[in-house]
């Protein structure tokens, strides 16, 4: 055992090397720091309008380069500007890209069939392409990834039984995130934790307890014709952390972003190309496939979007790799092409707008060309803020304006309601990504929560006290109509189709003035696009669900009228009729037998439900909600059990309802002074403020949604738990996540 | 114990956990942060057994639990931290020390592999000597292993350290009313145990 002076010695040589890596650190900052910090990057950078707004024909599309050197030239050009930027004053890099990232909204669950069972798939938001998730079943097995191993259990009723295993206990460095599965294969998405890399909140993963910043990711493809062996054939992979995947048929779409750091060599690309790499070797994506973007100079920093075609039937094969300048968080895929949004501005007279840039990328079989460019105001919330629709693109975006002035040396810009301001916009742009039709200034003040086209209308949902529900036609896309606007106490974060005429809407409760309460359940009467009305809705008090904000860990079915969804370690099933509304069917307590988990997944074949969580896979049969079955993919092993919070809850302690969404915030909230709070995350501290209700959450370059604070609170979070060391901000801080 | 600093000269029973202790570990880390080396050394001589002992009780591992230490006054020391009275001051660090440690179950969540030195009896005895002088505590804190972990981290702090229900509260995250609670059951759950073992308090 060590004594306090050989304590002491390690401390300080941590110490040293804490310094030594911070002082590496602090170059990579620069590339963050200049995406972040909108407003300063602004002021360098901005374009006016009218150089944007007219897309730009193929002709004039970005072009590839011709050789690494010039490539070369224009990284060193962006790692000065970002220079610049960054000795303005750029405040540290903490609050996570500037993007809205949140909920989710999908097609059905999609009920499938296999030999006259029908079970259900993965929430998906574009029928044919297919998303990747935690679990997957084909209606025989279960495929399902626990603690980042993978497994195979073998389903029939109410019997469980474990046929293999894709376990490395010992290698924490790498493991699987999420999945999706072919006919006698799994692909699954894995994760390379390298130590030095200084990374990003990925928003769109599926958590599986465990979070690593990764800065390779890698498809590993596995045969299991045998499912009591399956068999490694490729692992495939390129440089950059997880942006989002889609598969269509056999043809998986990878999106990554690789960032690059100040320490670039010409005489060695690999510092400063994007790689790809399987089972033969490594390779450098070909100058003749990394697209200089020409608006590289937008302060996007020095980071690629990195999108790779896979093969994953044969032997697994890249089919084709692009790399582009820019950085993006969301996708939107359909069966002929890839959307990428990425950030950026634009300038009108004195006002800068938010804006997205937005780049189609033709999919075809792997094959992966940028067939399009295009700028709309505005940044979207998630994937189901886009959709295409015969030919054209629609997009919902919140847009935030400000006023053009220098800030100074990092201090808040605050903006006050007279020069800046928020709405709503939703654009349809054609398949060359030029505006044809619009409606713009809707909803002021308010954003965004959730968004979903059906077809010839879009729905979606602003807020800032009460929900207003926005139907718009889309029917003429040069001249989009609004139809109607229904205005209801809470907002849905979650739209889904149910059935004829109906819309669900799963989301947050609030009373009048905007305070929230629980989680609500809606059924919007749709029939008449002109007249929506909240038809039915159930509050659910104090009840929060990953559902909220992630798509996939809702199961929802009109055919078999089923909407399902866990809160913690709590499933509830619903049913609903036209008549009686939500009907609660089971509420099942997964608490006493998990061991270890976040991501609740439910799922049903034929007449039985299925629930996994955390280590254990259970088995219900779904007449009467009985639990029938049970299996443990792993064991729990012994002296590793989490105290208190997570994972097994002491039954017989009683527990006052808590605020559940805030405990997971990787921060430490170190000090309150009068205008702000310093929050720690790791070992660095940032400030935020809150306004005077309570209610909004502002950094130095304005308000932050829910999201925002959550990437830039992760970003260099290491240690688990909130721990406030003053009870009146914690109440604010949770007051503020309810009402967000 | 040589002690170099005029400050920190205060030679406070280590075990009593009271708020003298805790404003002198504070002096001392008011001088290192001026730049007296010395009095990180002090913070640790004062800190460095509870705090092991304390995330022992969650590693299982007397080595993991030192790293874990260290790094908790890593952070402690990384950036001056003002700190709204001396108690938060340790409130704080086990704060950060609890993190990290239930930080490191989660990695090792992954890592079925038993650590390559297994600690022996002697070894907890012996932190256990330094870390509680009392014998009669030492007792207890055996029993207080056959706890569940809710519990036990719970006494804990409430008994051998000495912090007060609200410090606790900030410690684990929770309420007030769930500490008295957990407190409660906690001590009948300890008390049956120490009944079946004929130790009496």
């Amino acid at each position: 055992m060590k004594d306090y002076k050989e304590i002491t010695a390690a401390v300080l040589a941590r110490k040293a090397e804490y310094m030594r890596k911070k002082r590496a650190r602090s170059r990579a900052t620069i590339a963050a720091a200049c995406v972040l910090c909108l407003a300063l990057v602004v002021s360098v950078t901005v374009k006016p309008l009218s150089v944007y707004f007219n897309a730009k024909s193929i002709e004039n599309l970005p072009k590839s380069v011709s050789n690494y050197n010039e490539l070369y030239s224009a990284i060193s050009a962006i790692i000065r500007q970002n220079r610049v930027v960054n000795d303005l004053g750029g405040w540290k890099g903490t609050v996570g890209e500037a993007a809205p990232n949140a909920p989710e909204a999908p097609q059905d669950s999609d009920g499938r069939q296999n030999n006259s069972k029908d079970y259900s798939d993965t929430n998906l938001q574009v029928a044919g392409v297919q998303e990747a998730d935690i679990i997957k079943t084909d209606g025989d097995y279960i495929y399902a990834i626990s603690s980042n191993n993978l497994y195979i259990v073998e389903v029939d009723g109410d019997k469980l039984e474990l046929v293999s295993k894709v376990e490395d206990w010992d290698d924490y460095n790498t493991g699987y995130y999420e999945m999706y599965i072919t006919e006698n294969r799994i692909i699954a998405l894995k994760y390379y934790y390298d130590d030095s890399y200084y990374g990003y909140a990925v928003p769109e993963i599926a958590w599986d307890g465990m979070f690593w910043m990764s800065s390779t990711i890698g498809v590993d493809i596995f045969d299991i014709s045998d499912k009591t062996e399956p068999k490694l054939i490729n692992s495939i992979g390129q440089s950059g952390y997880y942006v989002s995947s889609r598969m269509i048929d056999d043809t998986l779409y990878l999106v990554s972003n690789h960032v690059i750091y100040s320490n670039i060599d010409k005489s060695k690309p690999e510092t400063f190309v994007p790689k790809t790499f399987d089972n033969d070797g490594e390779y450098l994506i070909n100058p003749g496939d990394i697209i200089l973007n020409t608006d590289y100079t937008d302060g996007y920093s020095t980071q690629y979007l990195v999108l790779a075609g896979i093969d994953t039937s044969g032997d697994g094969e890249i089919v084709s790799s692009k790399a582009m300048f820019g950085f993006g968080s969301s996708i939107y895929a359909s069966n002929d092409n890839i959307y990428i949004p990425t950030y950026t501005q634009i300038k009108e007279g004195e006002m800068v707008h938010s804006a997205t840039k937005l780049f189609r990328f033709s999919i075809d079989e792997g094959k992966i060309e940028l067939a399009a460019e295009g700028v709309v105001k505005g940044n979207i919330l998630n994937q189901f803020s886009m959709d295409e629709y015969n030919g054209n693109f629609r997009i919902v975006t919140t847009l935030y304006s400000y006023k053009d002035y220098p800030t100074d040396n990092g201090e808040f810009p605050v903006s006050s309601s007279d020069d800046s301001g928020q709405s709503n916009e939703l654009y349809v742009l054609d398949s060359d990504l030029n505006i044809i039709g619009k409606i713009e200034n809707l909803a002021k003040g308010e954003r965004v929560y959730s968004v979903r086209f059906m077809g010839d209308i879009a729905y979606f949902v602003t807020y800032e006290q009460i929900d207003p529900l926005f139907a718009v036609d889309l029917k003429n896309p040069k001249s989009p109509t609004l139809l109607s606007a229904l205005k209801i106490p809470g907002f849905s974060q979650y739209l889904h189709p149910y059935g004829e005429g109906l819309l669900f809407g799963l989301g947050t409760d609030a009373d009048m003035e905007g305070r929230a309460s629980g989680m609500k359940l809606s059924m919007f009467d749709v029939s008449d696009p002109r007249n929506v009305v909240e038809k039915h809705k159930l509050a659910l008090t104090n009840l929060w669900s990953e559902a909220q904000y992630n798509h996939k860990a809702i199961l929802i079915n009109a055919e078999r009228n089923i909407i399902a969804f866990a809160t913690d370690l709590t499933y509830y099933v619903y049913s609903y009729s036209d008549e009686t509304g939500f009907k609660q069917e089971a509420v099942i307590n997964l608490a006493d037998d998990v061991y270890y988990g976040y991501s609740v997944r439910g799922l049903y074949i034929g007449e039985y439900m299925y629930i996994s969580a955390g280590n254990t896979l259970n088995a219900y049969s779904m007449t009467n909600y009985e639990r029938v079955a049970t299996l443990k993919y792993y064991e729990e092993r012994p002296g590793t059990t989490l105290p208190s919070g997570e994972g097994k809850q002491e039954p017989d302690v009683e527990v006052t309802p808590a605020t559940p969404t805030i405990w997971s915030f990787e921060t430490i909230i170190l000090d309150v002074a009068d205008e702000y709070i310093v929050v720690e995350s790791d070992y660095d501290e940032f400030r935020i403020r809150i306004d005077e209700k309570l209610t909004r959450i502002y950094d130095e370059n304005g308000e932050l949604s829910l999201d925002e604070l959550k990437a830039g609170m992760k970003i260099f979070a290491e240690i688990s738990e909130l721990v406030v060391h003053d009870t009146g901000i914690a109440e604010a801080v949770a007051n503020i996540i309810k009402v967000y | 114990m040589p002690n170099s600093s005029n400050k920190c000269n205060d030679q406070s029973d280590l075990n009593a956990g009271g708020n003298d202790l805790n404003e002198y570990a504070l002096s001392c880390y008011m001088r290192y942060m001026e730049g007296d080396e010395s009095g990180l050394e002090e913070i640790v001589r004062v800190f460095s057994r509870p705090l092991l002992l304390f995330i022992n009780g969650y590693v299982n591992n007397i080595s993991i639990a030192e790293d874990i230490v260290s790094e908790a006054f890593l952070r402690l020391i990384i950036k001056r931290r003002r700190f709204k009275g001396a108690a938060l001051f340790k409130t704080y660090l086990f704060s950060v020390g609890r993190n990290l440690a239930i930080d490191y179950l989660r990695r090792s969540a992954k890592n079925k592999t038993v650590p390559l030195v297994e600690d022996s009896p002697a070894d907890i005895e012996e932190l256990e000597a330094q870390a509680l002088a009392d014998e009669q505590k030492r007792k207890v804190h055996s029993a207080l292993l056959k706890l569940n972990e809710l519990y036990r981290e719970v006494l804990y702090l409430s008994f051998f350290e000495g912090f007060t229900n609200e410090q606790i509260a900030k410690v684990l995250n929770k309420s007030k009313k769930q500490v008295e609670n957990l407190l409660y059951r906690a001590k009948q759950s300890l008390k049956s145990i120490l009944e079946r073992e004929g130790i009496t308090l």
